[in-house]
């Protein structure tokens, strides 16, 4: 970094790229001519510091005018201006830094982000990147050079970015516990009203058929009131366990077959057939049990979804992606998807395509893709009514 | 009508109408001898010190509520730990709730002195698991 603005006589190998000129009673280093143009057009600071005389030999323009003051005020800090302007709690890494800039190799580059108090009010965050100029004949580092950009508005940003972060976590938690006290709240009151029910049904005279068609009703209504709260937990819990369950490579046929297994039950009842094309050790990146969730979810819709017509057919394809993840097509020959009416529709919250004829919660593909978006990943679909439905999953190659 | 297949149950819930819902299946089951009823967790361990001084009787059966005022039944397990083990030998603990949270099952299942999670309503199904549950304790 440019330690500060003074210019100090120093002698300079021949080699070096710059020219000694003598302007003003001090000796600076001038560029080249096409050298010096291309020093013009870069933004911030670019200084060559001399560690024998702990000074800037030559710089394309002046820190202390950068951060607003007169070539007065930096006259009369001179030695002191760092310490003056520099934020306290980076002085101690600064000096570090210079210890760093006097162990690098040749061809590395050190960098480190401080702030400096501008005249006009504020810290302004530099960063500052140095790297080996010259060496002494000792090998030491003679001179580094650096250039010192002004990240100010780019530190701004970040720092909202987190805050707004901070604010929206502390958003999803108050969620998470209304969610909590909500769900079990109204649990409590309809378990109660049931129980209720149950306990009028035991006291109403037993032919009263119209009392008892009345309970029954009750206690239907009930029963949907609490999976539906059911189903609000479990995207609850399923969101909960996707913000702790770390992405890490997967094998996905191995996954697949797993899910293949928990349901061979209920495709061997249907006569069905499942095949996957998926290249050996392909893997992709995603939580163990999600990606099983992703899965099962699909292999059971295909089943909800299969058509009496003709036995169920489920094909699984995966390529690796152009972009380092992973596309899967996931096809069955069921029902299939109106995409005109529910191309979006299927994957909203306790919405359902089709003809609602089915039993069904109506957060399978809901789930589905709130952990593909989750892991960065997308789900689609794919279909022509009547002839199956194929759900297009892309996979992130960083999870 | 049979004996008793579990002498005493402590009911520790704030809810009225759930206390309603299990007094009336105890009286119809007949199968528990008395139940007892503390309206949070802090009436329960009171009740629990009561017995310990012989001014109660010992529950064989609590039937422990998480969500309650005063002391939760989370705050109760750990209250509970502390008791001597007099107090706390031969009693069997079963979380009684409405709670579809995982997390409260995992919190209440580590704790060494809970042997059951029942969801409400309790049925005699639950009564008839309750009755196995003292015996394997006694």
């Amino acid at each position: 970094m440019a330690r500060s603005d003074s210019d100090v006589e120093v002698e300079v190998s021949s080699e070096s790229p710059l020219d000694k000129r003598r302007d003003g009673g001090h000796i600076q280093w001038a560029a080249e001519p096409m050298l010096e143009k291309i020093i013009s057009v870069v933004p911030g600071l670019l200084y060559v510091f001399n560690q024998n005389t702990q000074s800037n030999e030559y710089t394309n323009r002046s820190l202390g005018e950068m951060m607003g003051y007169t070539a007065e005020e930096l006259r009369q800090m001179r030695d002191t201006f760092l310490p003056t302007v520099c934020h306290p709690d980076d002085m101690a890494r600064i000096v570090d830094y210079f210890g760093q800039i006097r162990r690098l190799q040749d061809g590395d580059v050190a960098e480190i982000v401080y702030r400096i108090w501008h005249k006009s009010g504020g810290w302004r965050h530099l960063l500052s990147q140095d790297t080996v100029f010259e060496r002494a004949p000792d090998g030491s580092v003679l001179r580094h050079i650096g250039i010192a950009t002004d990240i100010t508005v780019q530190k701004n940003a970040e720092t909202a970015l987190q805050e707004m972060n901070e604010t929206l976590s502390v958003i999803n938690r108050e969620l998470e516990e209304l969610t909590y006290v909500a769900t079990h709240d109204m649990k409590s009151s309809i378990v109660n009203i049931s129980g209720l029910a149950a306990a009028l049904a035991d006291v109403v005279d037993p032919n009263d058929d119209e009392a008892h068609e009345l309970i029954a009703l009750i206690q239907r209504s009930t029963s949907e009131a609490t999976n539906t709260i059911q189903s609000i937990v479990t995207i609850a819990q399923n969101r909960e366990r996707m913000e702790t369950a770390p992405a890490s490579p997967q094998d996905l046929a191995a996954s697949f077959a797993e899910v293949q297994r928990a349901l061979q039950p209920q495709l061997d009842a249907l006569n069905a057939t499942v095949t996957t094309h998926i290249p050996p050790s392909l893997q992709v990146i995603f939580p163990p049990l999600q990606l099983q969730s992703v899965l099962k979810n699909l292999l059971h819709n295909a089943i909800r979804y299969h058509t009496a017509a003709r036995p169920l057919v489920v094909t699984l394809t995966a390529r690796p992606a152009k972009d380092g993840g992973v596309q899967v097509w996931f096809a069955d020959n069921g029902r299939g998807v109106d995409l005109a009416r529910d191309r979006e529709r299927i994957f909203q919250l306790f919405q359902r395509g089709g003809n609602h004829d089915l039993e069904g919660s109506g957060i399978g593909l809901y789930l589905v893709r709130q952990m593909m978006r989750r892991a960065r990943g997308a789900v689609s679909v794919q279909s022509t009514p009547g002839g199956g439905a194929t759900f297009v999953l892309g996979f992130s190659g960083t999870g | 009508m049979n004996a008793p297949q579990i002498d005493r149950i402590l009911l520790i819930d704030d809810d009225d109408v759930t206390a309603f819902l299990v007094q009336r299946l105890v009286q119809k089951s007949g199968m528990v001898g008395t139940l007892h009823r503390a309206s949070d967790g802090l009436e329960g361990l009171e009740m629990l010190n009561a017995a310990a001084r012989g001014e109660a009787e010992k529950p064989d059966v609590i039937l422990l509520d998480i969500n309650m005022p005063r002391m939760t039944g989370i705050e109760f397990l750990a209250a509970y730990e502390q008791l001597p083990e007099t107090t706390r030998s031969g009693v069997v603990i079963v979380m009684f709730t409405t709670s579809l949270l995982e997390r409260d099952r995992r919190t209440a299942e580590a704790s060494p002195h809970v042997q059951g999670f029942f969801n409400k309503p309790l049925s005699r199904e639950q009564l008839t698991e309750l009755a196995a549950l003292t015996q394997y304790a006694s």
